[in-house]
């Protein structure tokens, strides 16, 4: 008994051995328990008890094992999976995030968080969006009488407010929106919006995702309009007005870019030309901003030729304002243009000959070598000769136009000074001031003021002003002359006090032969070339001319041409006289700009 | 080198052909010639021997500077000293002729009461130069 009891308790030992054998083996492998079983088995065969008891212990310890078994695998498991899932998640929300407009908003639907395309579909950065109600995109929300004038026309998608509701009701809100950019363009977006609640059921936060559909809400007779563009011979371009990126261009802009349709993606206007200046743009669309003008153009020279480039802001597919410009080749334009002043150069040669004789008579007649004249003839004599100084002066004048349109004229550019060139003029012309009993007086100006100049030629710009001025200027007034600076350029202005130039004569007095009446009625004696002839010298110096009239008041001609940068600051010469009025007047736009297409 | 007298005057215009007599003779008091061509003037010009050539550059048939390349070539008259009048100012062209040893250029129209003091002012700024 003592032996078998003995043996009993060296079973069970063993058995406990055993079974913590088999539970490490089976945490080790789980393999091998049969055999681990049937080796105890062996070993409590004496004692049949002890052996079940041995086997049941054994068993006991077998489960413990198993227990340990499982809940390590179920651990490694739900670790795994949990893995899984997280990695799952994420790669959701970066496809979330990546195709799109994501946006979370607190339950007063202010924003919390708003995704990269957000802020490119709506314009608004997340630092301007967060804080903000989600209502700043929505057309009802702001008066605009583009939109609609009576809020009963907006449809219910469009209804910040109806959206909240219908979300804090619990439901998931979800078609197409019209909503607001930031620049106030529109934008088409299919919208799907998720409440989202606490544990109590309490209405939290919304997680807002969009689609744009912008484009695909451009209507069939768009892309018809599209395609018709397409076939026009001028080129046509549309760019964002801010940040000039190209939106649209047709395929003839696209030929001579070079250009598939797909590579205007991500390129702005500059990229068309390599002359292409964004200031110098800028400059020249300033009428367009601030909405003194609905239309600039300017006549530029392009790779393939003359162009000229007219440009106006353009209301886009998506209600956002663009440049629409259209680009046309006048190259046959400029051809017959300058057959025509051939034609016109020819004749005024031609009529030089006989102009000798005419002039030559008259003059003989006049200064008495043949004879003493009665009075009565004389004064016939001068009639005539007068009138053929003034056929003269116009036969030049063609021929200096014809010269300047042909290019033939040669034109040096050297470092020129204003102020000097206004002292000339001034002694230049005093003796033609003298003759109609007009004085001119210099307002004070700057000792130095350099542009790039010809001199003679703007010379002849003075003195067509000037003797414009004096001719108007009533008997024993004066004419002021000065330079002043403006922004990057030097004006140079003549001022009379005369009747001033009336209203309908503002729009071609640069254009050929527009001699026109005073705004008293009255003409003076001139070619009508005068200031064509003035307008090219200073478009050839890069520069503007126009004028400021108020009518028997004052009326002043001016042109701008660019400051040479050794210039000095003229800020410091002060002026006595009031300045010459701002940048309400009519405005050349023929000056060498760069291109904008 | 003695004072200007003789001009030979070559214009294909009959009235301005006039109206320079007139000057020259009755406002200038110089001694006169006057051709309606080149080719006349080639007859004339080697038996009248003028002091100076007054030439219209734009003529039928032969030009002005045509008119003073064969001049030039005739020994009598090789040095003449000789002024062209034009209607056609083109700078390049009228530096050419300078160029070339013409003594002045007179513009069309001329001032018919001026044209003399313009011919002598010239004729006397050579004579300083020689």
């Amino acid at each position: 008994m003592k032996l078998s009891k003995y043996t009993a308790i060296v079973t069970g030992a063993a058995s406990l051995g055993a079974a913590y054998l088999i539970s490490t083996a089976m945490a080790e492998d789980g393999l091998g328990l049969g055999a681990a079983v049937s080796g105890v088995m062996n070993v409590g065969g004496a004692t049949p008890w002890l052996a079940l008891a041995a086997l049941s212990l054994c068993f006991f310890a077998g489960w413990i094992a198993a227990f340990k078994i499982l809940k390590q695998r179920y651990r490694s498991s739900v670790k795994s999976l949990q893995n899984h899932f997280h990695n799952e998640i994420r790669l959701l929300d970066t496809a979330i995030d990546q195709h799109s407009i994501l946006s979370v908003t607190d339950r007063h639907g202010s924003f919390i968080k708003v995704n990269k395309n957000f802020e490119t579909a709506f314009g608004y950065t997340s630092k301007e969006a967060i804080g903000k109600s989600a209502s700043i995109l929505y057309l009802a929300e702001q008066s605009d009488p583009a939109v609609s004038n009576d809020p009963g026309d907006i449809h219910p998608a469009t209804r910040f407010t109806d959206v909240l509701d219908s979300v804090r009701d619990g439901q998931v809100w979800s078609g197409e929106q019209t909503l607001r950019r930031k620049n106030g363009g529109i934008i088409h977006v299919m919208s799907t919006i998720l409440p989202h609640y606490d544990n109590r059921g309490n209405h939290i936060q919304s997680v807002c995702l969009r689609t744009d559909i912008t484009q695909k809400r451009m209507t069939e007779s768009q892309r018809q309009l599209t395609r018709m563009l397409d076939e026009l011979q001028d080129e046509v371009f549309l760019f964002d007005v801010e940040t000039l990126k190209i939106s649209y261009m047709n395929k003839s802009a696209l030929a001579r870019c070079e250009w598939a349709a797909e590579d205007v993606l991500g390129r702005t206007i500059a990229d068309t030309s390599v002359d292409f200046s964004v200031p110098l743009f800028r400059a020249h669309v300033a009428p367009l901003m601030d909405g003194s003008r609905d239309v600039v153009s300017i006549e530029t020279q392009h790779e393939k030729g003359p162009v000229e480039v007219n440009t106006r802001i353009y209301s886009g597919p998506n209600g956002s304002p663009v440049f629409l410009s259209v680009l046309r080749d006048t190259s046959e334009r400029k051809k017959l243009q300058s057959v025509k002043m051939n034609t016109m150069a020819m004749v005024s040669h031609e009529l030089r000959t006989p102009l000798t004789s005419i002039k030559g008579a008259l003059r003989l007649l006049q200064s008495g070598v043949t004879g003493e004249l009665k009075p009565e003839i004389k004064s016939m004599i001068d009639i005539a000769s007068r009138n053929s100084d003034r056929l003269l002066h116009m036969v030049n004048d063609i021929l200096v136009l014809e010269k300047m349109n042909a290019d033939k004229d040669e034109f040096n550019l050297e470092e020129t000074d204003l102020a000097a060139l206004i002292q000339e003029a001034l002694s230049v012309n005093k003796g033609y001031g003298d003759e109609l009993g007009v004085s001119f007086a210099q307002d004070p100006v700057p000792v130095r003021s350099l542009v790039s100049g010809n001199g003679i030629r703007l010379m002849q710009v003075m003195t067509n002003l000037m003797s414009n001025a004096a001719k108007y200027s009533p008997k024993g007034g004066t004419v002021h002359v000065g330079v002043r600076r403006h922004g990057q350029f030097l004006r140079v202005y003549v001022t009379d006090n005369g009747p001033g130039v009336p209203e309908d004569a503002r729009a071609t007095i640069f254009d050929s032969f527009t001699q026109f009446s005073a705004a008293d009625g009255t003409t003076r004696s001139g070619t009508g070339l005068g200031l064509q002839i003035c307008k090219k010298i200073v478009a050839r110096h890069n520069g503007r001319i126009s004028f400021v009239s108020e009518p028997g008041v004052e009326t002043t001609f001016y042109f701008d041409l660019p400051r040479l940068a050794r210039s000095p600051d003229l800020t410091v010469v002060k002026s006595d006289r009031a300045p010459v009025p701002g940048d309400t007047e009519t405005l050349d736009e023929n000056t060498n700009m760069a291109s904008s297409g | 080198m003695s004072d200007l007298k003789k001009i030979l005057h070559v214009d294909d215009d009959e009235d301005i052909r006039t109206i320079a007599q007139m000057s020259l003779e009755m406002v200038g008091g110089f001694d006169l010639e006057q051709c309606a061509s080149g080719r006349e003037a080639l007859v004339v010009a080697p038996s009248f021997l003028p002091d100076l050539l007054l030439l219209d550059v734009m003529m039928p048939e032969m030009t002005g500077e045509q008119l003073w390349n064969k001049l030039m070539q005739m020994p009598a008259l090789a040095n003449t000293p000789t002024i062209f009048m034009t209607a056609k100012v083109e700078h390049s062209f009228l530096t050419h002729l300078l160029h070339d040893g013409a003594l002045a250029i007179v513009e069309k129209p001329f001032d018919p009461m001026e044209l003399s003091q313009e011919i002598l002012t010239a004729w006397n700024a050579r004579r300083h130069a020689a």
